[in-house]
C-alpha cells in the first residue's frame, strides 16, 4: 500500500519535474532543519536554511568548520535526512519512500565527490566509473563505453585499467567526477573536492568543475575552504552557525 | 542511457560484478585483493573439511553396513510366515504355502521349515547346535546359500539322501558302525568346534527329554555331515545344521508340522512393506510374516543411531566451518565499511549490499562443498583399495568396503550452502547497517 502511495507521489513528482526544468530551477531548499542529538545534547547543524539554485548554475558553499555546510551538502546528496523543511532536486523529493527510492534517487539525480578515498581500491578506474551504471541497472558493456569516454574527457584516457592505488590524489578526484557523471546526474555536488591536493593539481580540479559544468550543463554545489576556488564560482553562499549569512553573485 | 528515466535500479548487476571481483580477487595478484587471500580460504577450508569427513566417514560406514546386511541376507531369510504368537508350530499346509506364494509379486520363492534346538555329539565332544529342517527341493529358492557350501554337491536337495560316513579321518571303531545314515549340513566354524570334518558321522541328541521304555531318554539320531558352509555370520557358521524337513518332523515326533514358512524376495529391502501387506490377510489365519529387520531389530536399531549420533556430530564439525564464515565476513564488513558506504552513497541499496553478503557467504559455502566432496572421494578411492593393516583382521588383503549415497552426499551439501548463507545473517545485517554519512566523514561539517 504504502509503495503504492509512493510510487503515485513519484509519477506526480515527475510531472512536476519537467515543470520544473521549465522553470529552471534545480535544486529548491526551504526552511531546513537539521537536528543531531548525542546522548542529551543537542546540536543544531542547521537551522532554517532556503534558497534557489537555477539548473546549470555553479555554486560555491563557504564557511567555517561547523558550520553545517558538509550537512548540508549530505541532505542534497540524500545521504542524510533533514529533521524538517523540504528540498525538491529536480522536481522531485529525494525523502519520499524507502531506502529503495532513496538510493534510487542518490544513484540517477545526484553525482557526489568527496574530500578523499573516494574510490573503491580493488576496481579500476574504469570499473569504478562503471559501478553507478551497473547499479542503475545497466549492462556493463553498455555502461562501459560511456564510462571511456568520461575518463577521457577527465583526462585520464590512458589510466582506465589503473587502480586508485597507482594514481594521484588529482588523478583519483578526476575519476571520482568521472563517476559522478556517469548517470547524467541533475546536480554534481562536492564536498572540499581539492582539500587533499596540491595546489597545482587543486587548480586543475577547479578548472575541469568549470569545465564540465559550461559544456554539460550539470548544476555544480561545491563546498570548499579555498578561496581562490569559491571567488572563481558565479555564486558565492556564506554559511555560519547552521544558517546561510550571505548569498553573494559574481558581477 | 536514453531510457535513464525509465530504468530502476535493480543493483543486482552491480552485486554479481562486485561478487564475482571480490571472490576471485583473492587469488589474482596482490594489488587487487579484496582482502588477505587467507580470509576466504580458512572458512572454506572449515567447510570443506567437514563435508570431507561427511563423505569419507558416512561412506565407509555405509560399506560396513551394507557388507553387514548383505551377510544376515546371505543367511536370514527374508520374511518368515510365523504363529501370531508365541513360539507354536504351524499345520504343514500346501494351501498355505501356494497362498503365501501368491499374496505379493515380490516374492521370488517360498519354503517350509522346522527348527529345533538340538545337541550335536562327535566322537570327541558335545555342542548345542539349531537343527533347521528345510524341505529338500524348495529349500534352495529361499536360501541363497549354495555358494558358501564346501562338500560333495552343493545341493539341499542331497539333504533327502542316505549316505554312509566317507571322511579318512573315521576311526576304526567306527567302521563296525558303518551304515547309512541321514544326510546334513553344517557351519564350517561348527565342524572346527566339534573336531570334525565332512564326511564325519555325528549323533543328534534332542533336548527334549522322551518318555521311553526305560524311563527318560533324549532322543538320539545318527547322521553324516556331508558339506559344510562359511557364510561369514558367526552365529549361522557355529551354530546351524541343516536336516531334511521329514527328518526333523520324525526326529521330533511332530509329523505334519513346520516351524513356519520362509519367503525370498526379488528385493529384501521392501521386506517391511511386504510383509505388512501379507500380514492383512495371514492375521485372520493367527499367523504372521516377520521381515528381517524386526528379527535384526535391535542391530538395525544401533546401527541407525550410530548413523544418527555419526552425522549428527559430523554437522557440528560443518557448523563449526560456517562459524569461521561469519567471523571472516563480520571482520570483512568492519575493514571495508568505508567502501561499503561509498557503494551506499552512490546508489546500491541496502538490501543489495546484504545480498551482497549472503551470497559470498554461499559461494564460501559452494566452493568449500565442491573441495570437500572431491576430496572425500578422493580419499575413498584410496580407502577402498589400499588395505590398512589395522583391519587386516576384518578385511584381509584388501581396502575397506565402501557405500556412497549419493543422496547423503547432495542433503549435505545442500545443508552446508544453505548453513554457510545463514552464517552470512549476521554480517549482511552488519552491512546493512553501515550510515554511509557517519562512515564517510565527521558529521559536522
Amino acid at each position: 500500500m504504502l509503495s503504492e502511495q509512493s510510487s503515485e507521489k513519484r509519477g506526480a513528482q515527475t510531472t512536476q519535474a519537467l515543470d520544473n526544468k521549465l522553470q529552471k530551477i534545480a535544486v529548491s531548499v526551504h526552511e531546513l532543519k537539521k537536528k543531531y542529538t548525542m546522548g542529551e545534547i543537542e546540536l543544531m547543524a542547521l537551522s532554517g536554511v532556503s534558497f534557489q539554485i537555477e539548473a546549470g548554475e555553479s555554486v560555491a558553499i563557504v564557511g567555517e568548520s561547523g558550520s553545517g555546510k558538509s550537512t548540508l551538502l549530505h541532505i542534497l546528496g540524500a545521504l542524510d535526512s533533514p529533521t524538517s523543511g523540504q528540498v525538491v532536486i529536480g522536481g522531485l523529493d529525494p525523502f519520499v519512500g524507502s531506502d529503495l527510492q532513496v538510493s534510487a534517487f542518490r544513484n540517477r539525480h545526484v553525482g557526489f565527490v568527496f574530500q578523499h578515498n573516494n574510490l573503491l581500491p580493488e576496481f579500476s578506474a574504469l570499473e569504478n566509473v562503471v559501478m553507478p551504471g551497473l547499479i542503475a541497472g545497466f549492462s556493463e558493456g553498455e555502461v562501459r563505453k560511456r564510462a571511456q569516454a568520461l575518463l577521457e574527457r577527465v583526462g585520464l584516457g590512458k589510466r582506465q585499467q589503473h587502480f586508485p592505488g597507482q594514481l594521484s590524489g588529482g588523478e583519483q578526484q578526476r575519476v571520482a567526477i568521472a563517476r559522478a557523471l556517469i548517470n547524467e546526474p541533475v546536480l554534481l555536488l562536492a564536498d572540499e573536492p581539492s582539500g587533499n591536493l596540491d595546489s597545482k593539481n587543486a587548480a586543475n580540479i577547479h578548472s575541469l568543475f568549470a569545465e564540465i559544468n559550461r559544456e554539460l550543463r550539470t548544476t555544480l554545489i561545491v563546498v570548499t575552504h579555498n578561496q581562490d576556488f569559491a571567488q572563481s564560482l558565479p555564486r558565492r553562499l556564506e554559511m555560519r552557525d547552521g544558517e546561510i549569512v550571505s548569498d553573494k553573485r559574481r558581477e | 542511457m536514453s531510457d535513464g528515466n525509465q530504468a530502476f535500479p535493480t543493483g543486482l548487476n552491480a552485486v554479481l560484478f562486485l561478487l564475482k571481483r571480490y571472490l576471485l580477487s583473492s587469488w589474482t595478484s596482490r594489488r587487487k585483493r579484496s582482502q588477505s587471500p587467507v580470509g576466504l580460504v580458512l572458512p572454506i577450508i572449515g567447510i570443506a573439511v567437514g563435508v570431507c569427513a561427511f563423505t569419507v566417514v558416512l561412506s565407509v560406514m555405509g560399506g560396513f553396513v551394507d557388507g553387514l546386511k548383505k551377510r544376515l541376507l546371505r543367511v536370514e531369510p527374508h520374511i518368515e510366515v510365523v504363529v501370531n504368537k508365541g513360539f507354536g508350530r504351524i499345520p504343514a499346509d500346501e494351501e498355505l504355502l501356494r497362498e503365501v506364494a501368491k499374496s505379493s509379486q515380490s516374492i521370488i520363492g517360498v519354503s517350509p521349515f522346522l527348527k529345533t534346538d538340538v545337541i550335536l555329539q562327535s566322537n570327541r565332544k558335545p555342542i548345542t547346535a539349531i537343527m533347521v529342517g528345510v524341505a529338500s527341493e524348495s529349500a534352495e529358492n529361499v536360501m541363497q546359500f549354495s555358494q558358501y557350501f564346501t562338500g560333495m554337491d552343493d545341493s539341499f536337495k542331497q539333504l533327502g539322501i542316505e549316505v554312509a560316513p566317507f571322511s579318512e579321518s573315521q576311526d576304526e571303531s567306527d567302521l563296525e558302525q558303518r551304515g547309512s545314515f541321514p544326510a546334513i549340513f553344517a557351519g564350517k566354524k561348527m565342524l572346527n568346534n566339534l573336531d570334525i570334518e565332512n564326511g564325519d558321522r555325528v549323533t543328534i541328541i534332542s533336548t527334549q527329554p522322551d518318555e521311553g521304555l526305560g524311563g527318560f531318554a533324549p532322543a538320539q539320531q545318527p547322521a553324516v555331515v556331508i558339506g559344510s558352509f562359511h557364510t561369514g555370520s558367526l552365529t549361522h557358521d557355529s551354530k546351524v545344521i541343516f536336516a531334511d524337513l521329514p527328518l526333523v518332523q520324525r526326529f521330533l515326533d511332530s509329523p505334519g508340522e513346520w516351524s513356519g514358512i520362509q519367503v525370498a524376495l526379488q528385493n529384501p529391502i521392501e521386506a517391511q512393506d511386504v510383509a505388512q501387506e501379507m500380514n492383512k490377510s495371514l492375521e485372520r489365519r493367527g499367523l504372521r510374516a516377520q521381515p528381517w529387520t524386526e528379527s535384526n531389530k535391535a542391530l538395525m536399531k544401533a546401527l541407525k543411531l550410530e548413523r544418527w549420533g555419526m552425522s549428527f556430530v559430523l554437522y557440528m564439525v560443518i557448523l563449526v566451518g560456517c562459524f569461521s564464515i561469519t567471523i571472516t565476513l563480520v571482520l570483512a564488513v568492519r575493514r571495508k565499511a568505508r567502501e561499503m558506504a561509498i557503494l551506499r552513497s552512490i546508489g546500491l541499496r541496502r538490501r543489495d549490499l546484504g545480498l551482497l553478503y549472503l551470497c559470498k557467504g554461499g559461494s564460501v559455502g559452494i566452493v568449500g562443498v565442491i573441495f570437500g566432496i572431491s576430496l572425500g572421494l578422493l580419499l575413498l578411492q584410496v580407502i577402498s583399495k589400499v588395505p590398512l593393516s589395522l583391519f587386516e583382521d576384518a578385511y584381509p588383503g584388501r581396502g575397506l568396503p565402501v557405500l556412497i549415497s549419493w543422496v547423503d552426499l547432495a542433503t549435505v551439501g545442500v545443508t552446508s550452502v544453505v548453513l554457510s548463507v545463514v552464517a552470512a545473517v549476521w554480517p549482511a545485517v552488519e552491512v546493512m547497517r553501515i550510515d554511509p554519512v557517519e562512515t564517510l566523514s565527521d558529521r559536522a561539517g
